[in-house]
């Protein structure tokens, strides 16, 4: 098995999950279409999407596979914000959508033969690049919503009572513990800042590997107080080593 | 170290499209925790048989408003996901019931963290939006 099938099995995953995160939050919902408001519509859509990766995964058909497995996720996506009454869906949809609607439109952007090398370079940047600016606006809208005030630990720990208080699981009492030393979520959040504020490093290919390490200790943080984002973990680990094209694969 | 030109613009165009549309899927300002707010806060509350409980743990809701089982207005809170997850879960057990008989009472609504006097944490007791019956799962 190459390395680029790992990194698509690993990017199809991500992608699957997302229509998990998103999908079945709209099953039964009064204002969402009939097929994605029933369980059947919803597995069908599952089913399909699931087909469309195996085959982007394998290399067959990839463009219609990866057009398919596009529109499934656009509709799940909708369908949830229908459901939810939300205008966001879930983050991990739309990082991953993102990521991936901008390496799917360049890759198979209509081009002779000669060019498909090119192109595949030009579509892995493209990615890199739509990955670098999500994290960028989330630093932007902290900064435009918060200003510096947003590292504050006093607020990250009255934000982890807020959403633990009264709960006596492991990772809840954890979390408390965690609220009651605020000097160390000023620093967690400070770092939180700062990598998303130097996202345009993972611009830089030779900077990515190194950039792609602080956001997988990033995403470790905020699973460890907030939630999993598992599209923090995926997205730099693909992008950075070698993304979903023949790049620095030495194994086969 | 050259720059990409391919991915400089790439970045440029997502960043500022999600500035320019806002919420419009697949762009996103990303804006999810970039205002946390302060005390007081209003907390999710479920209270099932008279001891708080998970909503996860029942079914069969009867009686339960969903349209009701939202955030307050007026008091700060992060947690709408959370009332979210709960309205659709008791609107999809009410549309399709399983049959089973709902003999607890539960009820659905937030408390009020603030601080007390010494600055400890202080959870009020909770003010109920809606309540009913429901089954244990």
């Amino acid at each position: 098995m190459s390395a680029t099938t790992v990194r698509r099995g690993a990017f199809a995953l991500l992608l699957l999950l997302a229509f998990v995160l998103s999908a079945p939050r709209a099953v039964h919902m009064p204002d969402v279409p009939l097929l994605m408001r029933t369980p059947v519509g919803c597995l069908a859509l599952g089913v399909l999407l699931g087909a469309a990766l195996l085959a982007f995964v394998a290399r067959r058909l990839e463009a219609p596979a990866a057009a398919l497995a596009l529109v499934v996720l656009f509709a799940a996506a909708h369908a949830e914000m229908l459901g939810r009454r939300v205008e966001m869906a879930s983050v991990t949809t739309v990082m991953s959508v993102a990521v991936f609607l901008g390496w799917a439109l360049v890759a198979f952007w209509p081009a002779g033969p000669e060019a498909r090398d090119q192109q595949r370079r030009l579509a892995h940047e493209v990615a890199c690049g739509v990955f670098a600016a999500t994290l960028f606006l989330a630093a932007l809208a902290k900064l435009s919503n918060s200003g510096l005030s947003w590292v504050d630990g006093h607020r990250h720990a009255w934000l982890l009572l807020e959403k633990n208080i009264g709960h006596t699981d492991v990772i809840a009492r954890a979390r408390l513990w965690l609220a009651e030393h605020p000097t160390a979520l000023t620093l967690a959040a400070g770092y939180a800042l700062s990598v998303e504020l130097a996202a345009p490093l993972f611009l830089f290919e030779r900077l990515r590997k190194g950039y792609a390490v602080a956001v997988l200790l990033l995403a470790a943080g905020i699973a460890l107080t907030l939630f999993f984002q598992p599209e923090l973990f995926v997205l730099p680990v693909v992008l950075a080593w070698g993304g979903l094209d023949d790049r620095g694969d030495s194994a086969s | 170290m050259p720059l990409p030109k391919a991915a400089a613009l790439a970045f440029a165009a997502y960043t500022a499209t999600s500035l320019l549309v806002g919420e419009s899927f697949p762009f996103s300002p990303f804006a999810m925790y970039s205002h946390i707010v302060m005390e007081p806060v209003a907390v999710p509350a479920f209270v099932a048989g008279g001891e708080a409980a998970r909503p996860e743990d029942f079914g069969c809701f009867e009686g339960v408003d969903a349209e009701l089982v939202k955030p307050p207005s007026g008091v700060p809170y992060s947690s709408q996901y959370v009332w979210q997850a709960w309205r659709l879960r008791v609107v999809s057990e009410q549309e399709h019931p399983s049959g089973r008989a709902a003999d607890v009472p539960v009820e659905f609504g937030h408390a009020i963290l603030r601080r007390d006097a010494e600055g400890r944490p202080v959870l009020d007791p909770p003010v109920v939006l809606t309540r009913g019956l429901a089954c244990r799962r």
